[in-house]
């Protein structure tokens, strides 16, 4: 229900609302009840202006929100492996906040933020792990049901467009290294973009390069 | 071939990981510093 203060000599108000809202109950009092239907947006108007004499008043209105479409799924890489760039999104069709936790299976929060998509990068874990991407859809009105998608972690990055493909060699030495360490890759691909990381344990990158390998 | 030397005076002991990469292909290889 909304109501305005009852203007001395004023027998009529008129409401008007966005599309999708109906009134229920008199039309020209200074409460209006209304009835929110599915075609209403999600953010939306309710106005009134006062009426007498044959004289009207400015519209007085306000802004009125719902809880905005609830996302059904996550989008982006089933399998994870260290030190890349993991992208997710969900339909947000209301462009809400969309509201991010990232766990892996030990529990530990992964990345936590907002944002449509989101990317983050991935820790190195010894072992086998799995992580929950978990998305909440909110704005002033609350928060939707939150969903869930549980994606593996692979220390070994999936080969699906060239699966018969050999990996590349990587050596480090020394190893066990002190003040410098070298590493030497083998096997590949002339004039591919090749990437070469140096990771802590927390995902941190020590060293970065990229080029492209001549023959 | 690509050799890469990567001074690690200023990390701490403890282990590492390096990468290649290139696209879809990766290897990983696990560094000690001590």
């Amino acid at each position: 229900m909304y109501t305005v203060p009852s203007v001395a000599g004023v027998n009529t108000y008129s409401w008007s609302f966005s599309n999708g809202a109906v009134i229920n109950g008199p039309p020209n009092e200074s409460f209006a009840i209304l009835t929110f239907s599915s075609a209403f947006p999600t953010v939306g108007t309710v106005g009134v202006k006062a009426i007498s004499a044959g004289c009207t008043s400015t519209v007085k209105s306000i802004s009125v929100s719902e809880l905005p479409i609830a996302a059904t799924a996550i989008n982006g890489p089933a399998t994870l492996s260290p030190g890349i760039q993991a992208r997710y999104s969900v339909s947000n069709p209301d462009n809400a906040t969309v509201k991010w936790t990232i766990r892996n299976s030990l529990g530990a929060i992964v990345f936590s933020g907002t944002g449509n998509p989101i990317s983050f990068q991935v820790p190195f874990y010894l072992g086998n792990l799995t992580f929950s991407v978990c998305a909440t859809i909110t704005n002033t009105c609350g928060a939707t049901p939150t969903i869930c998608r549980t994606v593996q972690y692979s220390l070994v990055a999936a080969r699906t467009a060239n699966p018969g493909q050999q990996n590349p060699m990587l050596a480090a030495f020394p190893n066990p290294a002190k003040d410098q360490v070298r590493l030497h890759a083998e096997e590949l691909e002339p004039f591919a973009t090749t990437e070469i990381r140096l990771m802590d344990l927390m995902g941190k990158i020590i060293y970065e390069n990229s080029f492209n390998p001549r023959m | 071939m690509a050799d890469i030397d990567i001074d690690l005076r200023n990390n701490v002991n403890g282990i590492y990981i390096g990468t290649v990469r290139q696209g879809d292909r990766m290897r990983t290889i696990r560094i000690i510093k001590e």
